[in-house]
Parts: structure tokens; C-alpha cells; sequence
């Protein structure tokens, strides 16, 4: 199965049976279960899935920033062939920041308010590269510059709050990318913004990996946003790899009725006037009753059929490079 | 996308201090508060004022140009006692709530910031210490100084430090239970910042404001509580709690010396009602919606 899913050459990133379970009072959560994902150099691969998929559990837990209650019970995070789950808190903190970033959701509160941006920005290379504080702020307002914010010298002084969301998401980008890191881990990156700046945001990150051979994990709900940008997808459901495919072979053709469902969902320009968009009935599964012993989008699958309540089907080959949760044949679906 | 930036970049307690100037009750209270302070640093000096020298010959003297304030039981001028005796309230006002920010920050900020276990340890010391009525600790503390201290600020300031900071610790801890939820946090951490870093550079900030408006309310509350001890003989050896108290001692019916109760007492309640006044007006400024 390894075999399968690797690209090319040697991945920057490599997770293998990622499991992850939050500890309530009475009852765990699987969050993440059995995730298995590489992302290579310079590659930008997408996890797609609905809120409470595991899609930003799956991105803490390879930070080893889980809350308190949440941990890491099976698998590894490989980071160029180091297991990042075995490392020592110190040298985990030596790499966050150095060799993999992240950015998040709502650039509002990912600042804080009563630090100039300058000071928050150049943290990060004083932190670890040992820079002088004024070297760090060149460099600080080189990057701003690159991630086309005007007047990037000034606006060093500024606090955050005189920044719109996007020249904070831009900001949050230059933070990102100031110790030049390996993977970029960007957690909803465009939710909070609106649809050009989106577009814009997106554009830049696109350009900073072909410029920088960096790699991204970009993490979304939004299937646009995937379509444009990355070389493969990842859809998760309950915690677990639903499918994985190359993007335009994705949307091409869906090979698990989830993620077809999801394509379903999404408004269309050349829909007939009038149609009605389409949802997914139902609720995604509860995730603290243990193991399923069903296919875990059963209850909510239209082509459900006998073969899907015996057991939970598993992650099989469905084509080069392509891989999905399903025991439905292939001739089958829509 | 081009227009200048602004010309001042505010930072959030800036705009709190232009808040809190446009507070009027604020304002007039900081402006009595900073005059009483410079006169009773600044005027005994300049006028030459000598709280011990004594004058039998003049005792009891009541207000005159002489002696503006008139004059105690031992012929001292009441003018430069009453002067002195700010000095060092407010100073141990000043001195002692410094003790219990600083104490009190940090430990707030170290159980808010890591919760679970340690801040359940650490609150519950808090909350033992609470029940400990605070005049037996300050008392503890007061005779494990050596005997010759007595009267000297020190203890004074150590004792009433130690026992005020409980109450910043728990107003501290309940902000960063909140702020370390806060995406700043996660970004600082993922960007490899270490615990200590985390508390002292994104956290303290943060509670900075509130911590200003709870230090603001409680330099009154230590001043009150040095003049109770003052008033049973434990305070310093010249403060407005301790003129009070001796003026209450010799004050009665036949022989009247007014102003040896009014000045001190006038001095007292003006200052803590104008703290009062400008940590209400700090709260407003630092947290707009709180009203």
C-alpha cells in the first residue's frame, strides 16, 4: 500500500497510520484514524473534508500541538526520515517554525494585539536562526514586500489591529515563511477572507512554492479552493482517508460517493435555473463508539447496498495514484 | 491598497490612555492624586517643614498662619506631620501593590497558562491562603522581622504585598485561561517559542491592562489596611492611618483638637476616593465594552 501511495521521488513528509483520540470524561474520540498521506517536495497536496473530519486534528498532531486532552496513539509523522512524534519536546521546538510552519484560519486573532507587527514577525528568525533583531527586521520587510504588502518598512510599526484580514493573512504568511521552512502546513488559510482576496491569497502561496520548492499541506473545507491549487487531495470523513487522487482526476471523477456527493453540493454555473443545489442528508457519524463495523458514510450513502454494512470497507487501489474507501464497483458510480 | 499609513500607529494602551483622559471623574482624580503626591514630597522641602522637631510651648496650637494645620501634643508643626505621613502611605501604597503585581502576575499567568494539575495545585494554595484571616498572617510576618524593625517600611511593605497579591493572582489567571486559547498563542508556539517565552512576551501583555486597573484599586485598599495596622500599633511610625489613630487617642469632649482628626482623615479619604475614581476610569478605558 506504501508503495502506492508515495509520488516520484523520496517525500518530505510521510504519516503513516496517524491516530489520534481525544479524552473526554467518559468516552474517547477518534479524531484520526489510521491516516496514511505523503507529501513531497515542493508539493502541494490538499485535505478536504466537512468540520469535525479530523482535517486540523490531523495537522496538530504532526505539530505536537494537540490540546491537553488530545494525543497521538498509533503511527508515525515522518519529517525527511526523522519520526517527529519521538523527538524530544526541545528539539520539536527547535523545528517548529524552522523547518515547518503553519498558518491558520482567522488571521484576527492569529496576531497579538499589543505587538507592532514587526516584533511578532521577526520572533521567529531571532528565535532560530540567531539574527540580530535589525537583521531580522530586513528581512522581515524583504518578505513583506514579497507577499505584496505596500509600504513594508512602515508597516513593521503597525499593530495588527490597523490591518485588514487580508494584509494579516499576508503577514501570517511572511511569519510563516521567515526561517525558510521545508512544509508549510496552512489550516484553512482563506475561510475567514472574502472571495478575491481568497483568490489573491491562494495565487501567492502557489507562487511561493514554485519559487521556494516548498511544500504545503493545504487544509480546506472548500473544494474550490483545492480544484485551483493543489497536485493531489485527500478527503477525509470521520477521521479517516476516504479517497486520494490526483486534483484534476478527482474532480474528473470522483471514485467515492462521499466526495461525489460533495461535488454535488457545490453551486454550478451551468446548473439549469431554478434546480435546487444539493446537500447530503444526515449527520456525519459519532466518532466515541468505538471502531465501525460498517462503512462509516453508510448511513448517509445513496448507492448504500448490503457489502457495505458487513464490514468497514478498507482503503483499497483504485487506479494509478488513486486510492478510496469503498466497496462499491467502479462501474457503479454516477 | 497604497493609501499612507497611518501617521502614529496607536498601540491598544495608547488608545486606552485617550480614553481614559476623555473620562472627566478620571481625569480629576489623577490630577489630585498626582498633586497630593508632589506636595507631600515636594513641599516639606521646599517650605522647610520639620515633622519632629518639637515645641512645648506650643502645644495643641490650632490652625493659624503659623502653623497651617496647627500643631500636636508635643508642639510639632501638624502641617509637615500630616505631609510626611503621605509620603509614606502612599509610598507603601505604591511599594506594596508593586509586590503583589509582580507576584501576582506571574503566578496567575504560570496556572492559567498550563491549567490542569498545576493550576488546580496553585488555586488551591490561593484559596487556603484566603481563608488564613490576613491580619494573623500579616502579624506572622511582621515578628519575624527582628524587633528593631518595628515601624520600619520594610516589613510593612513585604507583609501587605504578600497578603494583596492572592486576589491578582486569580484575576490574572482568569484572563490567561482565556488568552491561551487565543490563536497567538498557538502561532507563537508553532513557531517554536518556548513556555517561558510564550508567558512573558504574548501572555503579560495582555493582562497588562487589567492588571493596571486592578494595581489602581489596590494601592487604596493597601493604604486602608496600613492604617489599620497603624491603628493597632503595627503600621509605621508616621503615616495617615497612625496620625488618625493618635489623634483618635487624644480627641475628647472637653478639648476638642479638631484638626488633629480632620487633616489626616481629609488627606486619607481625598486620595482613596480619587484612586477610586481613576481605577474605575482605567477599567472603562482598557475594556470599552465593559461598561
Amino acid at each position: 500500500m506504501a508503495a502506492d501511495l508515495a509520488p516520484a521521488s523520496e517525500p518530505l513528509l510521510r504519516v503513516r497510520d496517524l491516530t489520534t483520540e481525544f479524552h473526554g470524561d467518559d468516552a474517547s474520540v477518534r479524531a484520526v484514524d489510521h491516516v496514511s498521506f505523503d507529501v513531497a517536495k515542493g508539493e502541494m497536496l490538499g485535505i478536504v473534508g466537512e468540520s469535525g473530519s479530523g482535517k486540523s486534528a490531523t495537522s496538530l498532531s504532526i505539530m505536537r500541538l494537540l490540546p491537553p486532552q488530545g494525543s497521538v496513539t498509533y503511527g508515525s509523522v515522518e519529517l525527511a526520515g526523522t519520526n517527529l512524534l519521538a523527538l524530544p519536546e526541545r528539539n520539536m521546538r527547535e523545528l517548529r517554525g524552522r523547518r515547518v510552519a503553519m498558518i491558520f484560519q482567522d488571521p484576527m486573532t492569529a496576531l497579538n494585539p499589543y505587538l507592532r507587527v514587526g516584533e511578532q514577525l521577526v520572533e521567529g528568525a531571532v528565535l532560530h536562526l540567531g539574527m540580530s533583531a535589525a537583521d531580522a527586521e530586513k528581512r522581515a520587510a524583504a518578505l513583506l514586500e514579497r507577499v505584496r504588502i505596500p509600504d513594508a518598512r512602515a508597516r513593521l510599526r503597525s499593530y495588527p489591529h490597523e490591518l485588514s484580514g487580508g494584509m494579516r493573512q499576508r503577514v501570517m504568511i511572511a511569519m510563516a515563511l521567515l526561517c525558510d521552512p521545508e512544509l508549510l502546513i496552512a489550516d484553512e488559510p482563506t475561510t475567514a477572507l472574502d472571495v478575491t482576496v481568497q483568490a489573491q491569497i491562494l495565487e501567492l502561496l502557489s507562487e511561493l512554492r514554485r519559487e521556494r520548492g516548498l511544500s504545503i499541506l493545504l487544509i480546506t473545507h472548500d473544494l474550490g479552493v483545492v480544484a485551483t491549487t493543489c497536485d493531489r487531495v485527500l478527503v477525509m470523513y470521520a477521521g479517516r482517508v476516504v479517497e486520494l487522487a490526483p486534483a484534476a482526476e478527482l474532480f474528473a471523477r470522483p471514485l467515492h460517493p462521499y466526495t461525489a456527493a460533495l461535488m454535488r453540493s457545490l453551486p454550478r454555473l451551468d446548473a439549469a435555473p431554478g434546480a435546487r443545489l444539493e446537500s447530503i442528508s444526515g449527520m456525519p457519524p459519532r466518532l466515541d463508539r468505538g471502531p465501525f463495523r460498517e462503512c462509516s458514510f453508510a448511513p448517509r450513502c445513496r448507492y448504500v447496498h448490503d457489502a457495505c454494512k458487513v464490514a468497514d470497507p478498507p482503503l483499497t487501489e483504485a487506479g494509478p495514484g488513486r486510492l478510496r474507501r469503498c466497496v462499491l464497483p467502479l462501474e457503479k458510480l454516477g | 491598497m497604497n493609501a499612507p499609513v497611518a501617521a502614529r500607529a496607536q498601540s491598544p494602551g495608547a488608545r486606552a490612555w485617550r480614553r481614559l483622559r476623555k473620562n472627566r471623574l478620571a481625569g480629576a482624580g489623577l490630577v489630585i492624586v498626582a498633586l497630593m503626591a508632589l506636595a507631600c514630597f515636594l513641599l516639606p522641602a521646599l517650605l522647610h517643614l520639620d515633622p519632629t522637631t518639637t515645641h512645648p510651648a506650643f502645644r495643641h496650637q490650632p490652625p493659624s498662619a503659623a502653623h497651617w494645620f496647627g500643631t500636636d501634643g508635643l508642639g510639632r508643626d501638624y502641617a509637615a506631620r500630616v505631609l510626611a505621613g503621605g509620603q509614606t502611605s502612599l509610598l507603601v501604597g505604591l511599594v506594596a501593590t508593586l509586590t503583589c503585581v509582580v507576584i501576582g502576575v506571574l503566578y496567575g499567568a504560570v496556572a492559567g497558562y498550563y491549567g490542569g494539575r498545576i493550576d488546580e495545585v496553585m488555586m488551591r494554595f490561593v484559596d487556603f491562603m484566603y481563608g488564613v484571616p490576613y491580619m494573623f498572617l500579616v502579624i506572622l510576618i511582621m515578628l519575624m522581622f527582628s524587633e528593631s524593625a518595628r515601624g520600619d517600611p520594610v516589613p510593612v511593605f513585604v507583609a501587605l504585598g504578600l497578603v494583596e497579591w492572592l486576589t491578582m493572582a486569580r484575576v490574572v489567571r482568569g484572563q490567561v485561561l482565556s488568552l491561551r486559547e487565543r490563536e497567538f498563542v498557538l502561532a507563537a508556539r508553532l513557531l517554536g517559542a518556548s513556555d517561558f517565552r510564550v508567558i512573558l512576551r504574548h501572555i503579560v501583555p495582555n493582562v497588562l491592562g487589567i492588571v493596571t486597573v486592578y494595581a489602581t484599586l489596590t494601592v487604596p485598599t493597601v493604604i486602608i489596611l496600613e492604617s489599620f495596622l497603624s491603628f493597632l500599633g503595627l503600621g509605621l511610625k508616621l503615616s495617615w492611618g497612625q496620625l488618625v489613630s493618635e489623634a483618635v487617642g487624644v480627641v475628647n469632649p472637653i478639648a476638642v483638637y479638631w484638626w488633629l482628626l480632620a487633616f489626616p482623615s481629609a488627606f486619607l479619604a481625598v486620595t482613596l476616593l480619587c484612586l477610586n475614581y481613576v481605577g474605575d476610569g482605567l477599567r472603562d478605558a482598557v475594556d470599552p465594552k465593559g461598561r
